[in-house]
């Protein structure tokens, strides 16, 4: 019988332990090797005093410190007591870490010039582009269709790249039509939904790329060479969601089969599923911490605490919810298909500020869209708000659906430095429906995915609209 | 291969996470910002879910639920897969109420049904009279056609007492507008007994009868059925009739 090999992790800042002999090598025969194990766990009971959180966070600062040194910061300025500008980094990270948004860009946008200025849109796609994201340098976005296509879009000349990824090809991909038979015979819809793509990621390092949509995989992609990493398979229904946990490797995805799974791309490994929702998993979206929400169509939103193995229930009042932005890294937007756009916080189990109707169609009769109210979803897939996105730690959001515009929100901040209101600024024209929508990291610009079609099915349809990626600048006043 | 991205340790992080190693084993203490916010309690297993996802807020350790907690989000456990059978949206859940005994929905007062019911009496058992009186012609069968004279009685019975309890009603409503009038015109009120108030309904009833021809035929059937009830004080040997 193989000895089973148990290699204890050493702790850090203390000698290795000595390991167990392995059975091939000439090994101290006369070290039991039961013997041995108790001589260790005797070892770590002796030990008692284990470093404490307090230690650990001190002497992890004070190597985090070595290190911005190390890195060649400049001269200090007059008032930080730390050299160069650490003092200043550390603040904003601090800030950040806090939840308050350090830069103010929703004052600085020029409503009048942005609005008048017509963005670009990189005709990328056959069908309708379900999700586009952004790297964190806003020089590259990718953008994913409906027909499993992925487009790589350079925000400054415009220029595309296309590659497909789905396990279903091309050719299976395109509706097929039987000869006779009722309808619902003729048209087959599931081909076409199983090849579609629905969400894509980008890690903050520009390094890889994740999509994934009806195939039930989640592929992932060296976002340079365009070269599959692996696909995951695991999921139990089409892919709905993913997001890369800034800094790392870490992706979490989400899909209709009611679950969000967590991957570890460098490992290749599947790490771990999140039970909970009661219906399908619509929008996903994690920050830094290891912390992930998600919104789905059972009327919730829920903030997964990996660490703790739970998660934390917020309930929307009869509002499907569409997609989920975070705001700050408690603080987070959701569109639904009610219309209405809605800013929650992680301490209240009710929104804290919503706008109903935040896209009402201009044809509508006040009679009609009051009635719209309750939950139901609007009659109109025009008005159902199928994207958010939010600068990051600033007050700057936007919002798309199928009315041809994409708005742009001030998010006011209340009595604790915390958003609590959600003011008008713009509206950018934006033909089609916005299925996915980023805004840049310096709030230079907007970038969404708009197409003829709602992302998840054909509730409706604007033809005479281009598919593909919209690029439109935002002016900011300095 | 691809290396791997070397977390780097930011102040971020060291905000949100703690470690302490324990001896037994790994427990991952509180994060720095959450002790401020919600109410503290053992870390890592949430506590278990209710049935159909009602999961409640934390109960703090006073056992007392704070006015904090009860705005918070609820919180459960993300490691219990979910059921099949499952509710997809928050149900209302209907609840029964008795009428009779719910104080909620208030006390029954029979004049006032009566009022507020009254289209029953004017329009819908006449219908029902009307339909039944039809359906007895058409069908055919000695029990069935038993059973619709049943309900054709049972509906006539009905209106007929609504309509006698609407005369008593009305003449009881006479008296005590002219009574109200006198007290207006300055005499002292005066408030008729229960049985001169049944002595006068007979009266008039008597008054009815004899102008509709029916006086003689209502008192014989009268006369009969008192004495049918009057032959119970009859001596045993005298109660069969001689043979």
């Amino acid at each position: 019988m193989a000895l089973i090999k148990r290699r204890k992790v050493s702790q850090p800042g203390k000698a290795p332990k000595r390991r167990r002999p392995e059975p091939d090598q000439e090994a101290d025969l006369d070290t039991d090797i039961w013997g041995a194990s108790e001589e260790e766990a005797s070892d770590e009971q002796d030990e008692g005093a284990v470093e404490t959180a307090e230690e650990k966070r001190l002497r992890i600062a004070k190597a985090y410190l070595q290190q911005l040194r190390a890195e060649g910061a400049e001269d200090s300025d007059g008032g930080d007591q730390l050299p160069g500008g650490i003092g200043a980094a550390l603040r904003d990270q601090a800030l950040e870490a806090l939840g308050q948004q350090s830069r103010k860009l929703a004052d600085r946008i020029d409503s009048t010039a942005t609005a008048s200025t017509s963005g670009r849109v990189s005709r990328c796609h056959w069908q309708p582009a379900t999700a586009v994201t952004l790297t964190a340098d806003d020089s590259k976005a990718y953008s994913v269709c409906k027909h499993g296509q992925i487009a790589a879009v350079d925000i400054e000349t415009g220029k595309w790249t296309s590659f497909r990824a789905s396990s279903v090809s091309k050719k299976q991909a395109a509706v097929t039509q039987a000869r006779d038979g009722p309808e619902w015979v003729k048209h087959a819809a599931r081909a076409a939904g199983k090849a579609a793509l629905l969400a894509a990621a980008v890690s903050d390092d520009g390094q890889l790329l994740a999509v994934g949509g009806g195939d039930r995989f989640v592929h992932v992609f060296d976002a340079r060479s365009h070269e599959l990493v692996k696909s995951f398979p695991g999921h139990r229904d089409a892919v709905t969601g993913l997001a890369f946990r800034q800094g790392t490797h870490e992706l979490y995805s989400c899909a209709l089969d009611r679950t969000v799974k967590t991957w570890n791309i460098d490992d290749r490994t599947y790490i771990d599923t999140l039970f909970g929702h009661q219906a399908e998993v619509l929008a996903l979206d994690v920050l830094r911490a290891e912390r992930a929400l998600s919104t789905g169509h059972d009327h919730t939103c829920r903030v997964w605490k990996i660490a703790d193995e739970s998660q934390l229930i917020c309930r929307a009042a009869g509002m499907a919810l569409d997609c989920c932005r975070y705001v700050t890294g408690t603080e987070w937007l959701t569109g639904s298909s009610d219309g209405s756009l809605a800013l929650w916080t992680q301490f209240k189990k009710k929104p804290v500020a919503i706008i109903p109707h935040a896209h009402a169609l201009p044809s509508a009769d006040p009679s009609t869209v009051a009635a719209d109210t309750d939950g139901a979803a609007g009659v109109d897939a025009r008005s159902w708000i199928q994207s958010v996105a939010a600068a990051h730690n600033s007050d700057l959001a936007a919002s798309g659906a199928g009315n041809g515009c994409i708005k742009l929100w001030a998010l006011r901040s209340g009595k604790g430095g915390r958003p609590e209101k959600l003011d008008d600024i713009t509206s950018i024209p934006a033909p089609g429906f916005v299925n996915g929508l980023q805004l840049a990291h310096s709030g230079r610009f907007v970038v969404a995915a708009v197409g003829q079609e709602p992302r998840l099915g054909r509730w409706g349809r604007i033809a005479g609209v281009r598919n593909g990626v919209l690029i439109h600048q935002l002016s900011l006043q300095d | 291969m691809f290396a791997r991205a070397q977390e780097q340790p930011t102040l971020a992080m060291l905000a949100e996470q703690q470690e302490v190693k324990t001896a037994v084993g790994r427990k991952r203490a509180r994060t720095a910002e959450e002790p401020s916010e919600l109410p503290s309690r053992p870390t890592a297993k949430a506590t278990r879910v209710p049935e159909g996802e009602a999961a409640a807020a934390q109960p703090p350790q006073d056992g007392k639920p704070s006015a904090k907690s009860k705005h918070r989000p609820a919180e459960a456990s993300s490691k219990r897969p979910v059921k099949r059978l499952r509710e997809v949206v928050e149900g209302t859940s209907s609840t029964h109420r008795d009428p009779r005994f719910d104080t909620m929905l208030g006390s029954f007062s029979d004049d006032k049904f009566k009022k507020r019911y009254s289209f029953l009496y004017d329009e819908n058992l006449p219908d029902e009279q009307q339909e039944l009186r039809k359906s007895l012609k058409k069908v055919k069968g000695a029990e069935t056609q038993q059973s619709l004279k049943q309900q054709l009685k049972d509906v006539q019975r009905q209106i007929a007492e609504e309509q006698r309890r609407r005369a008593s009603e009305k003449t009881a409503a006479e008296q005590k507008g002219q009574e109200r009038e006198a007290v207006k015109a300055g005499k002292r009120p005066y408030f008729l007994k229960a049985s001169e108030r049944k002595r006068q309904a007979l009266v008039q009833r008597f008054h009815e009868l004899k102008s509709s021809g029916r006086l003689e035929k209502v008192m014989d059937k009268r006369r009969k059925k008192v004495a049918a009830k009057d032959h119970r004080l009859v001596p045993r040997g005298r109660r069969t009739a001689p043979t």
